[in-house]
């Protein structure tokens, strides 16, 4: 089945999507999830490592599942009855169980962590690194006695391995101690981890580094060192064979050459040897820190390793560089180990003695089986094979002590770390003792960069740090190491920060709990307190490769200089075969540098609920968000992430662009192009240029007045009256229709004008009132005005006055309703109008009695309507309404000026019979009539006519102005457009 | 004969001083201008409200139903029940009860308007530019002609003023948006057409108002003539 279920919405998805389609909620998490963090003082809990895979870190995942992937290669049978590491020398030795086939032991350093996913708890308890340790173990190697591996650390780190997977409380201060006693040989490394002290070492690094990098070689040994000591045993050593003092028969070459650099170890009033319990401490490593202070004033420069050298290694390189056959120090060799002793002539002892090799296998360690096996198969190891930092020591370091270093056992500086090859002198080694009086301070220059970054770390003094059950990992350090590191703020809060070497401590623990010739170490380290500080800050001190003071000063080192120092040598070169694959897990291994300082092994914070030690535990704290307010505030991840929301509900895109072509375009372009123009603004005229126009409007003005008023008070007849029009003509046509009328009819006249142009229609239809009086003809006034009853009789007062009401004239009144009035009017006029509650029945006066015919009241029985009206509208709706009404009776209309345009157009249609328009036409009709009086349009005639002409000479004078400031305006634009 | 001339010569004031605010415009808008506004105004509302109240409610509605025969009564009666419907407009809350005699006035209104410019305007004229064409509408040959070229300037002068308003754009021309070349000389024809007609308005607007100064500067004349007739020897 394809399909995931949500957790949230308990809906199914596609087994490919990460993110709920329905709810946001992330499916799969391809990165690491974090682990709740561990505050100080929280217990672990237990927990399988298969359920905290998910929590490894990248790299460390792609190592376990690379370790999968070969676990289908042959695995290695460890055989019945191999004693077990024991994990204390105090401790009995535990016989280790018979095991079932291990996996193949991992080709990269960092494989050890990949049995981490591994739900057996056998694997939980001890890492793969300390199974390839076993498995590496050739089976008929004797088993290794249980206190003899004690102090080499990984019984205790197997014991601090358990640790892991006992998290109760109450064991944890007992493992703790246990830890603290198995570790106590690494007192000394405390000393150097300490800040303070480091600022005062004056021993080269070497002395130190080698002395922590011994305790992983003891288990594993690299092929190189397995060759110093192979090289030694696979040539013909006559040792055996020769009556040896203890030391050199109980303890291997290489060991009891140890034992000789101890003895040529610097005089110093620190480095005397405290007492050291055999409980705690080996003998033979007891015996190696005892004799040196006796051969120190013997052979100084014979057993000086030097002071960049480790003790140990000094001491070894003095072995090899030594014939077999040469006598050892008697105090030495005659107290080693017989385990030791079996490993050193395992060659040639499994040879000659086998029973004698059963017996001692059972007392060799795991390590030391791992370490002889291939010392007794592998040729001698050539000088390319030893690891760079220990090719640096022979040839850099000054040894006080003469050694021989043998052919088979030089390695070219090729494959020397840089800060090695520094240190190794530039003839080559050879196989003659090196005699070396004193050790020379190493120069500055001659330090790599990270170690001088680590000895400027060192002498800061680092942050206590609160006592936790669990040391804190050192980046890639084993825990054993770590422990170590652990216990470094300890020792800085408990004494004083410049104290470099406490006596009475060095003595207390070493006496205790430091191997012997860890104190050995130790003890030189502190002989180098003694020195000028100048030294002690050209060397890297010991504890560069303590992991806090590493990393949390040298963040911007260079990786390699990190991980040599991270990842004990040891361990990286493991196997032969390993240092092409630790090359191709070099990026695994720089992921290591993300840690932080203070932080565990990956391994083992896969086996504990840590966020804090995942490389990406921020990531993942910053998936998981805190709720900051309600009543989920302080729970983390509650709801689902927002951001898988926002992607989960992210729509769909779609096209914006409209799908139009050009002509659509184009219109919306054009449309776009009228509402812009409507939209701008127009440039309102200034307020000067209205400014300008007032006196001109003034000058108009008075023009204008001075033209009428001039004429009328000069009464002036300049302008001659218009002559007489054609019969055709609007005006000849109402002439003679108004000539025509008898007194017989009445005349119907319309007075549908306004008050304000009463000036004019009365002077246009007074001649024509006046002639219809002089005929005494009936006239009926009507208007569909409110005000036309007042202007008819205004009308009749200026120019009939000798009508009398309902005698010669009556007046209608007003007629209501507009075009429909006037429809009803013009269809029944005798019950629309006509009746007055003072005047009675208007139809039955004298005035009126023409237009009833037959007791029918018409239109068409009017002699004539006259419409007088100023509005060409009002002209209209009479012509419309009442013209078809009329019949054979004329309709007559004497309009304004401005109304005859409109008007005249019903002339020619024949729908009125006749029109005067304005003061000419009056002026016409008086002309012809002869009436109109004093009154008459030939008063108003030069006026009008000096009027009209001003105003045409103004309507010139400004259209020539306009025209005049057109062209200038536009031959500026013109100048400008070419300028 | 006192009394008709002292009548005169305060109405012939009155209409000289009510000249003279209106006038007073020319120096602009001003308290005097605004008060003859406001006398005329109010004068003409007035009396509009007496003429409307006497010649039209009084003499058309109430007259006929108090002093009307039956049915003169009845048919009165309907007038009067609109009109007081008519008086619910007033009121927010009886203005559906105008609504029917609004109807009624705006239908009876619209209709005959409507059949009045048909009938009265717009068969007439198309039927008067027809004959303009008629060869045989008149025996004289110079008539004919005359009325041959008047029809056809006005079909020139209808067809291109037409032209002008004539907005719409072929499809030829849609992407540029302008017209084609013959419907913008027809359209600049048009707009001679209209420039001449609207001269022509102007012309009679300010024949218009020129004789009415003219009316009103010879009634000051007279006015003056009067007082000085009056009060000179």
């Amino acid at each position: 089945m394809n399909e995931v279920i949500c957790p949230s919405c308990a809906k199914p998805n596609l087994n490919n999507v990460d993110i709920c389609q329905y709810c946001g909620t992330v499916l799969k998490r391809s990165s690491t999830e974090p682990l709740a963090p561990i505050l100080p003082g929280d217990m672990p809990v237990e927990s399988k490592t298969s359920d905290l895979e998910s929590t490894l870190p990248g790299w460390l995942r792609n190592a376990h599942q690379a370790s999968q992937e070969e676990s289908d290669t042959p695995e290695i049978s460890f055989p019945s009855g191999t004693p077990v590491i024991p994990a204390n020398s105090a401790q009995p030795a535990d016989p280790i169980k018979p095991e079932s086939p291990r996996k193949k032991t991992p080709a990269s350093p960092l494989d050890f962590l990949a049995g981490l996913s591994q739900v057996n708890d056998e694997d939980e308890e001890t890492p793969d690194w300390m199974q390839g340790l076993q498995e590496n173990i050739p089976a008929a190697q004797p088993e290794q006695p249980a206190q003899t591996g004690s102090d080499w650390g990984f019984g205790s780190g197997d014991q601090l391995f358990q640790f892991k997977d006992e998290p109760e409380p109450s064991q944890l201060a007992d493992e703790e101690s246990q830890a603290d006693k198995s570790l106590g040989w690494l007192a000394s490394l405390e000393a150097q981890d300490d800040p303070a002290n480091a600022t005062l070492v004056s021993k080269p690094p070497a002395a130190a580094l080698p002395a922590r990098d011994e305790l992983p070689a003891m288990g594993d040994l690299p092929d190189w060192l397995s060759a110093l000591t192979g090289g030694s045993s696979s040539q013909p050593d006559p040792a055996p064979s020769k009556p040896q003092p203890a030391g050199s028969e109980d303890a291997p070459d290489w060991l009891s050459g140890l034992g000789g650099d101890f003895i040529a170890s610097d005089i110093s009033p620190l480095s005397e040897p405290g007492p050291t319990p055999d409980a705690q401490a080996p003998d033979w490593l007891t015996r190696m820190s005892e004799p040196s202070g006796a051969h120190g004033t013997d052979a100084p420069a014979e057993t000086d390793p030097g002071p960049d050298l480790p003790a140990w290694l000094g001491g070894r390189l003095s072995e090899t560089a030594q014939p077999a056959s040469e006598p050892q120090s008697p105090s030495v060799n005659s107290e080693l180990f017989d385990w030791f002793n079996t490993a050193q002539d395992a060659p040639s002892a499994q040879a000659v003695l086998p029973e004698t090799l059963a017996a001692s296998a059972q007392e060799v360690p795991d390590w030391m089986r791992d370490l002889q096996a291939p010392a007794s198969e592998t040729p001698a190891m050539p000088v390319d094979d030893i690891p760079d930092w220990m090719t640096g020591l022979q040839d850099s370091v000054p040894l006080s002590a003469s050694s021989e270093m043998p052919a088979a056992v030089q390695t070219p500086l090729e494959e020397l770390p840089d800060w090695m090859r520094d240190l190794q002198p530039p003839s080559p080694v050879s196989a003659e003792p090196v005699a070396q009086s004193e050790t020379p301070a190493v120069p500055v220059d001659g330090i790599p960069d990270w170690m001088l970054a680590t000895t400027i770390a060192a002498a800061q003094p680092a942050p206590p740090t609160p006592p936790k059950p669990v040391s804190p990992p050192a980046g890639d350090l084993s825990f054993w190491l770590s422990e170590v590191t652990s216990k470094q703020p300890a020792a800085s809060e408990s004494e004083p920060a410049r104290i470099f070497f406490d006596p009475q401590r060095t003595e207390q623990e070493s006496a205790e709990e430091t191997p012997t010739w860890l104190a050995g170490s130790g003890e030189r380290l502190s002989t180098a307190a003694s020195e000028p500080p100048q030294q002690a800050e050209s060397v890297p001190s010991a504890q560069t490769g303590s992991g806090p003071l590493l990393l949390g000063s040298s963040d911007e080192q260079n990786i390699d200089s990190i991980l040599a120092m991270e990842t004990p040598d040891w361990l990286a070169g493991f196997t032969p075969s390993d240092a092409e694959k630790t090359a191709a897990k070099a990026d695994e291994r720089a992921e290591d540098l993300s840690l932080l300082p203070a932080e565990l092994p990956s391994w083992v914070q896969a086996m504990r609920p840590m966020e804090s030690v995942m490389a990406d535990a921020d990531d993942g704290q910053d998936e998981q968000l805190m709720e900051n307010h309600g009543p989920l505030a302080g729970l983390r991840s509650v709801l689902p992430v927002q951001s898988g929301m926002a992607d989960a509900y992210n729509s769909k895109p779609y096209a914006l662009k409209l799908l139009a072509d050009e002509t659509q375009l184009a219109q919306a372009a054009l449309l776009d192009n009228l509402l812009n123009s409507e939209s701008t603004p127009q440039i309102a005229p200034s307020r000067a240029k209205l400014l300008s126009m007032r006196p001109l409007r003034w000058l108009i003005a008075v023009l204008l007045l001075l033209a009428v008023l001039i004429p009328a008070i000069l009464k002036t007849q300049i302008f001659p009256v218009p002559s007489l029009p054609a019969d055709a003509s609007p005006a000849g046509a109402f002439i003679s229709i108004t000539t025509g009328l008898s007194s017989s009819q009445p005349v119907l006249v319309v007075v549908d004008y306004q008050p304000g142009f009463a000036g004019e229609l009365e002077i246009a239809s007074g001649p024509v009132i006046a002639q219809l009086e002089e005929k005494n003809v009936p006239l009926a006034f009507i208007s569909t005005s409110p005000v036309g009853p007042f202007m008819i009789e205004r009308l009749l007062k200026k120019y009939a006055g000798a009508y009398q009401l309902n005698k010669q004239y009556v007046n209608l009144g007003y007629l209501p309703g507009g075009a429909g009035g006037i429809k009803a009017f013009a269809e029944q006029p005798y019950s629309t109008v006509g009746h007055d509650t003072s005047l009675g029945n208007m139809w039955e006066t004298p005035a009126l009695a023409g237009a009833t015919v037959n007791a029918a009241t018409s239109l068409s029985n009017f002699g004539a309507v006259i419409v007088l009206t100023d509005n060409p509208d009002t002209g209209r709706l009479w012509i419309e309404q009442a013209q078809p009404s009329l019949k054979q009776a004329p309709m007559l209309m004497v309009v304004s000026a401005q109304a005859e345009p409109m008007i005249r157009p019903y002339m020619l249609s024949d729908q009125i019979k006749g029109l005067l328009a304005g003061l000419e036409g009056a002026a016409i009709y008086e002309n012809q009539m002869g009436v109109a009086g004093g009154h008459g349009p030939r008063t108003y005639w030069d006026a009008f006519g000096m009027s009209m002409l001003a105003a045409e000479l103004l309507i010139l004078l400004g259209g020539a102005w306009g025209l005049i400031t057109g062209l200038r305006a536009r031959r500026t634009a013109t100048e400008q457009d070419e300028a | 004969m006192l009394g008709a001339i002292q009548l005169d010569l305060v109405t012939g004031f009155l209409s000289f001083l009510f000249t003279l605010l209106i006038l007073s415009y020319v120096v602009g808008d001003n308290a005097g201008f605004r008060l003859a506004i406001h006398a005329f105004v109010g004068v003409s509302a007035g009396y509009i409200v007496v003429i409307v109240l006497q010649q039209v409610i009084v003499d058309k509605m109430l007259l006929p139903l108090i002093t009307g025969d039956i049915l003169a009564r009845v048919l009165s009666m309907f007038p009067l029940i609109l009109s007081l419907l008519l008086l619910g407009k007033m009121s927010s809350r009886f203005e559906w009860l105008g609504r029917p005699v609004v109807a009624l006035l705006v239908g009876v209104g619209t209709a005959a308007a409507v059949t009045g410019a048909v009938l009265g305007t717009l068969f007439p004229q198309v039927l008067a530019a027809g004959q303009l064409f008629d060869l045989h509408s008149s025996p004289s040959f110079g008539a004919v002609a005359g009325n041959l070229l008047t029809g056809i300037f006005a079909l020139v002068g209808t067809i291109v003023t037409l032209a002008y308003f004539q907005f719409t754009v072929l499809s030829k021309n849609e992407a540029s948006g302008r017209r084609g070349k013959m419907m913008s000389f027809f359209a600049l024809l048009g707009q001679v057409f209209i420039a001449i007609t609207l001269g022509a308005i102007f012309a009679g607007v300010l024949a218009a108002a020129l004789t009415a100064l003219v009316d009103r500067m010879q009634s000051l004349v007279s006015f003056v003539e009067v007082l000085l007739s009056t009060f000179t020897p």
